[in-house]
């Protein structure tokens, strides 16, 4: 028996309407320690890794662990019968047919239940290793969304060049180039604006531009974003979210074949 | 409580309006509908003062059931013979003296009862009836009821046989009153008493203990018991659907050839179906979609439906039947059985009779009857082989046509089967698809599998 209690329904829209254009279909694996879902884009060159730790939910209550496999676009469509502060309960059974869904709003008394049903995925998952990157970039989130926006007008792909100088976004396309520069800042009074760099040693690595605009959805979950880059091995999205729950992206580098 | 009033001229029963307090007096107009509208009944004659209509378990699905229980007349059950919804029709009720040939079913006022005056409500001015369910009282033999709490594997749930014990009539009769608390009252009638345990002796090894009798359900006893009024049943003539049936369609002769379809021949071992024509109280069910006064009318299908499982048949070819002198009367016999079997008895003793049946311990053989079927089966079989031969024989001329209307066929599917996962997949998911990933590695690269 699962049974999580969300405050606010928002957390999950959020959340699902950011994964939901990078995969199609995916299990949500419950435990006592929370839900956790991990899933790669159809090209395999992208994975995303969400975990919304117990603490998130209150209660959260998981007896056995339950792979629950959803068809994001169908719960999607569930979640959007949820209005943004509604409290969303989760239910599934050990052995489930279906996702109970069920939202509650404080203010008008109104209750609405929802079941989806659930589907077999067969999905490889992937052991991430922690790892100590070159780079560590924190901006504010609507910034690198901003960035990833403006320079896919220009191209498909972007270079990443970190220095101690700062953080240089480059692309060029047919029509001409473009350049962003970044450099270490910090605002007392919205510390949501500051950008912090922290280096060990220079990078430099270009992305699908494309991809980073789809993993720049869940700008809406966190204030900030953080841009993890070693030479050679993918690049690290991620969006925290409270009670040390999180939202990662991972996207391999382009790797020589320059446009 | 049921009170018998008005006897019918035509009919040996009697017609009988149970009015509830809350009909109002008639106008010439339509009243308005009353809530809890009366039934109309066909109650059997001479019932005691003291009869009485009780809800006791019934002995097929253990759950309560209308009877109407007379001390001295025995064990009626009531069976509601209701109108489909998709021919709705009402009863109009009005005096015989007035429009007795408009109506069959006729309360009379000439017979001065003490209910008379509602009576007269009813024949002066006529009254609709919504609901054309119609609740016939039909002799039941009160050893169904007995059963249940004879049966020890029931009531115990105790499988092996050597744990049944000799009981007396007052356990049994204490178990019997336990499913049904209604019966208690009528228990101390002893008349009715007398005629539950003779019933009880009927089907049970007794024992003399000291100045009482006691009582084990002997399953042989039964078993001959139930052929005796399977045999019974069978004698008077199956309902025509019911013969038609299990009893015409099971000895079918599959037909090879088309042109035999047309030649009938004469069933020479069926007999008059002019008996069977008037439908036997057991078998109503059958015609009519029936049911007994509380059960629910999903109930009563379902005897129906696994009555008809039990004895389903393989769809045999068209073509008409001679059998073997006996066979179909066998036949009969056995539909008969499980007829009773599955409309009386609770599932786990009507297995134990079938399998006893089968086993023929007793003085009925239906080898014969099986031998035949086995014959008739493998037959069919014969017949289906032959008939899929010709079809392919037939058919190697259009393959050509086939080919392309398959072909046509696969891709449609295809292209729904295509559309169907684009329903599943989002914009930005169809987007990604046309990003160019040259130069980027699998994540399969980067992490390892776990």
């Amino acid at each position: 028996m699962l049974e999580a209690r969300l405050e606010q329904a928002d957390l999950l829209k959020k959340v699902v309407d950011a994964i939901k254009d990078l995969v199609q279909d995916c299990n949500f694996d419950c435990n006592d320690s929370g839900i956790a879902l991990q899933a790669m884009d159809n090209s395999h060159v992208a994975l995303v890794s969400m975990m919304l730790k117990a603490e998130s939910f209150s209660p959260y209550r998981c007896d056995r662990n339950v792979a629950l496999g959803v068809n994001l676009t169908s719960l999607t469509k569930v979640l959007r019968a949820a209005q943004n502060e509604d409290i969303l309960t989760l239910k599934a059974e050990d052995v489930p047919d279906v996702l109970n869904l069920v939202f509650e709003s404080s203010k008008s008394d109104r209750l609405s239940e929802y079941d989806l049903k659930l589907m077999d995925i067969d999905q490889e998952h992937l052991g991430i290793p922690d790892t100590e990157y070159a780079a560590t970039i924190t901006m504010p989130s609507p910034e690198f969304r901003r960035i990833c926006v403006d320079l896919m007008a220009l191209s498909e792909s972007v270079s990443i060049e970190a220095s101690k100088d700062g953080v240089k976004f480059t692309c060029a396309g047919d029509i001409g180039q473009g350049a962003v520069t970044l450099r270490s800042h910090t605002d007392v009074d919205k510390p949501a604006n500051n950008v912090d760099i922290e280096l060990s040693e220079p990078v430099s690595l270009t992305f699908s531009l494309k991809y980073l605009v789809n993993f720049c959805k869940a700008a809406g979950l966190s204030d900030t974003v953080k841009l993890c880059l070693s030479n050679e091995v993918p690049l690290l999205v991620e969006y925290g979210l409270a009670t040390s729950s999180y939202l990662r992206f991972y996207l391999a580098p382009k790797i020589g074949d320059e446009e | 409580m049921a009170k018998t009033r008005g006897r019918l001229s035509k009919r040996s029963e009697e017609a009988k309006i149970e009015n509830t307090p809350a009909s109002s007096k008639q106008k010439s107009q339509l009243s308005t509908e009353v809530t809890n509208p009366p039934q109309l009944f066909i109650l059997p004659e001479n019932l005691s003062t003291e009869a009485r209509i009780l809800q006791l378990e019934n002995p097929r699905h253990s759950t309560d059931s209308s009877y109407i229980v007379c001390p001295e007349r025995g064990i009626f059950e009531l069976t509601k013979v209701a109108t489909t919804r998709t021919t709705p029709r009402s009863w109009l009720l009005s005096s015989e003296s007035k429009n007795s040939s408009k109506l069959e079913k006729v309360s009379s006022p000439s017979d001065s009862t003490k209910n008379d005056e509602k009576a007269d409500k009813f024949s002066d001015d006529g009254y609709v009836l919504r609901n054309a369910n119609l609740m016939v009282a039909t002799p039941i033999d009160p050893l169904f009821f007995l059963l249940p709490a004879l049966d020890s594997k029931a009531a115990s749930k105790d499988s092996d046989k050597q744990t049944k014990l000799f009981l007396s009539a007052e356990d049994y009769l204490e178990r019997l009153s336990a499913a049904s608390s209604d019966i208690n009252p009528l228990l101390r009638v002893e008349s009715l008493r007398a005629s539950l345990e003779g019933r009880m002796a009927s089907v049970c090894d007794t024992v003399e203990a000291g100045d009482e009798m006691m009582y084990r359900l002997s399953e042989n006893k039964m078993l001959t018991e139930l052929l005796k009024k399977a045999r019974k049943m069978a004698k008077q003539g199956l309902t025509p659907s019911m013969e038609e049936k299990f009893v015409k369609k099971a000895l079918e002769v599959p037909t090879l050839t088309i042109a035999a379809e047309d030649i009938v021949e004469e069933e020479d071992t069926n007999p008059a179906s002019s008996g069977a024509s008037t439908p036997h109280t057991d078998s109503q069910s059958i015609n009519a979609s029936t049911d007994s006064a509380t059960s629910s009318f999903s109930e009563a299908s379902t005897a129906a439906t696994s009555f008809s499982e039990s004895t389903a048949t393989i769809k045999p070819a068209k073509g008409a039947i001679s059998a073997p002198e006996g066979v179909a009367d066998l036949l009969r016999l056995r539909t008969a059985l499980s007829f009773i079997c599955s409309k009386y008895l609770s599932p786990q003793l009507s297995e134990t009779i079938k399998s006893l049946a089968s086993s023929a311990t007793t003085g009925t053989d239906f080898a014969p009857l099986d031998k035949h079927l086995e014959q008739l089966a493998e037959q069919r079989q014969e017949a289906l082989a032959a008939r899929s031969l010709g079809d392919i024989s037939r058919k190697r001329g259009f393959e050509d046509d086939d080919d392309i209307d398959g072909r046509a066929e696969k891709k449609r599917k295809k292209d729904e089967e295509d559309k169907r996962k684009k329903a599943g997949e989002s914009r930005g998911v169809q987007q990604l698809k046309k990003v160019n990933v040259s130069g980027m590695k699998k994540m399969s690269d980067f992490f390892k599998k776990t």
